[in-house]
Order: structure tokens, then sequence, then C-alpha cells
């Protein structure tokens, strides 16, 4: 794309065109002195520009700055217990009212940010790492680990992924940090799926074999030839993934499989507020609330980004 | 084409042995000992323990236990409950009405309200219905389903009282508000999909020319853009699929109803194995099954892919 453009400002005559250099080093020349445009910062603009976009950005934003300085927001502090303001409906005191044992639900929401964005970001971190690494590996090498490991991976595919990351939950314990691992292998299959599509496709451009002519080991060429190009859609997958893992933990720990009492955990609260559903609903509207929101923020960009690098939207 | 169907029905046998194997490994990897959550109450002496567990087989080596198991579920004897002792088949059997139901009439409500929103949208492009519909959209799927299901029990059950809170049934009213909590997500993707699939296929061809013929908006709608617009929603509906049979499970926690998606969550708690591995891999199986029903939609769908 630079260099159309490129060519094109110098046939306008934007740019002084030599008459007696050979075309190619006047072509440079007209390319050379304009900034280059990467897909990356197209991608971005386009992103910048869509309104949903920037709500998503703007909403995240918003989320990670409440996470990073919930101590210093936080009326109260999140565990502490105080009986005699239990279940007190919201108020100038407790604008989000107080729980069972008296806790502030604004400050237990406010800390909860925190953790549902490490549960996200740590269960991404894993599905992409561990996709990827079976992507690339089964991709690349091919032939008959590629069947196996495709068949394993079209087997996990078949398990519903709340089953299957219950499952896991179970196999290894609940807990916070279990539910990030098991959200995150649970997405794994569809990741390395996507990655070894990209891969195969890769593996057929030219530089792949230039690059084995000159001799480069295998494992060279999946690591910086194949893998800078085969991560684009597993990166956007990744982004959109971060809203799906959220909501997948916070039902497992509405379930009683992800964090313990008393973590202020979003779904973790919303089980406990369902028990006083009747006298105290505050205790399930808030968490609930603050979980759809940071989704939709998270869901939008996501959004956002994966439309600004779809091909068949490129200007 | 039954060639195809039936190729892929025998698919189903090694993924579901796949399936039992992934299931079988992963609960044995627990620490807990089965036996030891049967022994709740005061202590039990090593004698007992060891005839219990002789008595559930599990002092066999791992490897028969596992063909054990596998050559019973495929002649249908799904083994007894390690937690309640009660025939895992009995067990199933009488979950599966409340499940069947629940899963079907949601992925109902999704597929009908969510195509009509999605083409409604479409044809009206741009007007403040089509964005307030995807709006809407956008909040169903990000709001958690157990979250909306304690909302509407609030509402309509706790302040409301338009519907039973703790009966047990079959009948319409009691599933109502589980189902339409369940639906709520698939519905908004489908509406979300097929506004942008209708949105495409409004810009054909054939669409014009079926305007020129003098057809009325609507007949051009219903018998040519909804058509050729249901294509990539069928994808969806399958994905989504199985999806709503595992939000279901949370669901039937919210709502208290007896389905299978609370054996599920007891039999893991009680690390009953028998249980677990009958029920996790029966779902597999019957998700397997309903992808291949989605695709003989497809071939339905579209006479292009009939040979």
């Amino acid at each position: 794309m630079a260099d159309r453009q490129g060519i094109e400002q110098g046939a306008q005559g934007a740019l002084p065109m030599s008459t007696t250099a050979s075309p190619g080093q006047s072509d440079d020349w007209a390319v050379a002195s304009r900034k280059p445009r990467s897909l990356t910062s197209d991608a971005l603009r386009r992103m910048a520009r869509s309104p949903s976009g920037r709500i998503g950005a703007i909403g995240l934003s918003i989320l990670v700055l409440i996470a990073l300085a919930a101590a210093w927001i936080a009326p109260y502090d999140p565990l502490a217990v105080d009986p005699p303001s239990a279940f007190q409906a919201p108020n100038p005191q407790h604008l989000m009212g107080t729980d069972q044992y008296g806790r502030d639900v604004l400050s237990r929401v406010l800390f909860g940010t925190r953790l549902s964005l490490l549960i996200g970001l740590v269960a991404t971190a894993v599905a992409f790492s561990l996709g990827v690494a079976v992507g690339l590996f089964s991709g690349y090498v091919g032939a008959v680990t590629d069947l196996v490991v495709m068949r394993i991976v079209d087997i996990m595919i078949a398990i519903p992924s709340q089953l299957m990351a219950l499952t896991i939950v179970a196999a290894m314990g609940p807990s916070l940090r279990n539910v990030m691992i098991a959200t995150g292998i649970s997405a794994v299959p569809r990741f390395s799926r996507l990655v070894r599509s990209t891969v195969l496709s890769a593996k057929q451009n030219d530089y792949v074999l230039a690059a084995r002519t000159v001799g480069c080991t295998g494992g060279r060429i999946a690591i910086r030839h194949i893998l800078p190009n085969a991560v684009g859609p597993a990166l956007i997958l990744a982004a959109i993934y971060v809203s799906w893992a959220i909501l997948l933990a916070a039902g497992l720990s509405f379930l009683g499989m992800g964090a313990q009492p008393p973590t202020p955990e979003w779904g973790l609260m919303l089980s406990n507020g369902r028990q006083y559903l009747r006298v105290a609903p505050w205790l399930t509207t808030f968490p609930g609330l603050a979980i759809m929101i940071t989704v939709v923020a998270i869901n939008l960009l996501g959004d956002a980004l994966r439309d600004a690098f779809d091909p068949r939207l490129t200007t | 084409m039954w060639k195809e169907v039936i190729r892929r029905l025998l698919l189903i046998i090694p993924v579901a042995v796949g399936v039992y194997t992934v299931v079988f490994l992963m609960i044995r990897i627990v620490p807990g000992d089965p036996v030891l959550a049967l022994v709740e109450e005061g202590a039990m002496s090593a004698d007992r323990m060891e005839s219990i567990r002789h008595e559930l087989g599990l002092d066999r080596p791992v490897y028969v236990q596992y063909f054990d198991y596998l050559v019973r579920l495929a002649s249908f004897d799904l083994g007894v409950s390690f937690n309640t002792g009660q025939p895992v088949k009995k067990m199933i059997l009488e979950a599966l009405p409340y499940s069947l139901q629940l899963t079907a009439v949601a992925m109902f409500i999704a597929t009908v309200f969510g195509l009509l929103t999605g083409t409604l949208s479409a044809v009206r492009h741009n007007s403040w219905a089509d964005t307030a519909a995807m709006v809407l959209a956008v909040v169903g799927i990000a709001a958690p389903d157990f979250w909306l299901g304690l909302l509407l029990i609030l509402v309509f059950v706790l302040r409301l009282g338009w519907f039973p809170l703790t009966e047990v049934g079959l009948s319409w009213n009691i599933l109502l508000l589980p189902a339409v909590t369940l639906a709520v997500r698939p519905m908004a993707s489908i509406a979300r999909l097929s506004r942008a699939s209708c949105l495409e296929v409004l810009h054909e061809c054939y669409v014009t020319t079926a305007r020129a013929k003098g057809l009325g908006e609507r007949t051009v709608v219903l018998r040519h853009v909804v058509r050729n617009a249901l294509i990539p929603v069928t994808t969806i509906i399958g994905l989504d699929l199985g999806a709503t049979i595992s939000n279901a499970m949370v669901i039937e926690v919210v709502f208290a109803r007896p389905g299978i998606g609370r054996i599920i969550l007891v039999a893991i708690q009680h690390h009953d194995f028998p249980t677990i591995q009958a029920t996790v891999t029966l779902s597999c199986i019957f998700y397997a099954v309903m992808n291949i029903l989605v695709d003989l939609g497809y071939v339905a769908l579209d006479p292009r892919l009939r040979t």
C-alpha cells in the first residue's frame, strides 16, 4: 500500500521526480520520504473512529483505573465485618448497601474489578500461549503429529467449554487460581485450531522455502518467520476471549468452584446474594451489573479490534 | 447424503471414547478420595473403608477400571452412583425430561425471536428500533445469565408473584422463566448475526429483481432474504447449542430445576466417578448428534449443498 501511494504522489508531481535517474531510483525516493503506514497503525486508526470502539476503550480505561486505584477510592475495607450495619439498603453511607456481615458492597464491587480483570488476563494468557504453542507445533511439524494432535483437539472441542472448565476445576480443587487456569485451558482447543490454520497457510510462503535453503533449522524458521505472521488472528481472538473468560469464571465462582469466601469476587457475591434475594436484592443487582458493564466494554473493544483488522473493510 | 450422515454418526463413537478417556483421566487426577467423601459421620475403620473400596471397584488397577466402565457404557449399563447408591441410568432418565425441555424451548425462543429481531433490524436499518435492538443485543450477550435469572426471579416471582417459586414439574408455568433466561444470550447473538446477514443479502441482485418483479416488500423479505440469511445463522445456532447446554447447568441451579446439570454438579462435588463419567460422556454425544442435525439443516436450507 505504501508503494502505491508513494508512486501516485510522485505521479501527481507532489515530489520532484528525477528524469535522468532510473525509474527504480526515483520510486525508492518517493517511497522513502513518506512515513510508512503499517497495517497496525491503519487498524488502530479505524478503531479510534468507530463509536463502539471508543466507548469500549473509555469503559475499559475506567475499569483499569478502578482496579488499580481500588485501595484508594473504596470507602471501606472490603473484608471489614460490621454486624450492626448488616443488610442496609443503599444509603449515603453505603452507596450500594451492605451484606449480611455488614460489609460495604461498593467497596467489594470495586475490589472485585481487580480480580475479574486479572482473571480475564490470566485465563486469556494461558489460553493464548498454550494454544499458539500447540497450533504452531502441530501445524509446522505436520504429518502424523498433526493428525494426532488435531484429533485430541477435536475431542476437547466436543466438550462444551463450561463443562470442561468445571471438570478441570473439580480435578484441581476449587480456588480462584484454578479457575483462571481451567478457563484458560478450556479455550486452548479453539486457539490452537485457529493458529494451526494460519500456520498451514503461512508455511506455503516463499520466505519459508528461502529460509530453509539458507540453512535455517526448523525451530528457527517456526519461531522467527512463521510465528509473527500467524499470531495475528490469535491476538484478536484473545482480545474477544477476555470477556468470555470473565463470564465463565464468574459462573464457576457462582457455582462455588471458584473464589472462596470472603474474597470479593463478583460471581461469588452473586451466589451469596442469592440467599437473601427477597430481603436484600441489592446484593445481587450491583455485582451482576458490574460484570455486565465490564463484559460490554471488553466486547465492544474486541469487536472494534476485529472489524479494524478485517481485510474486507480495508479502504 | 445419507451415507455422509451415517459416516458422521459412526464418527461420534471414537469421539465419545475420546471424551470418556479425557474425563476418566481428569477425575482420577483428583487428590480427593471418593471413599473419604462418603465417610462424613464419624471415623470408619480401615477395614470398612477397604470393603467399601472393594464394593465400588476402586481397588482394581486403573486400566481395568477404564476398560470395564467403557464396556459397560457401550452396553448402557451406567453403573451405580457412589454418592446416592442409585443406578446412574435411573438418575439420568429422571432428570432428562427437565433438561431436554429447558434446552429445547430455550433454543426455540432464541432462534425465533432472534431471527425476528435481526431481520426487522436489518429491514429498518439505522432506525431507532434498529439501534435499540442492537444495544439490547450487546447487553444480552454480556449479561451473566445466572444474574438475569436472579433478577427475573426477584421481579416476577418475589415481587409480582406471577410464577411459582418452589414447585417442581414440567408445566409451562415453571418452565417459562428459566427458558427465557437461558434464551437471552443465544437470542442476542442470533439477532446480531441475522441482522448482519440480512443486510448483506438485501444488497444482492436477486432481491432487486424480486422487487422489480413487483413482489411486496414483506414477500421479498420472507421468501428471499430470510432463507439466504439463515445460512450463517445456522452455524451460530450449532455453536450456541453447546454453550446453551452448559449454561443450562447454571440456570438449573438458579431455578432449582432437577435436571442433568444439577446431577453433574453434585457428582463433581462428591467425586462420584460413575455419574460424572456417564453424564459428561452422554452430554457430549448429545451435543455431537445435535451438530449433525444442524448440518442436516444446512443441507435442507441450501439446495446447492444437496448432492
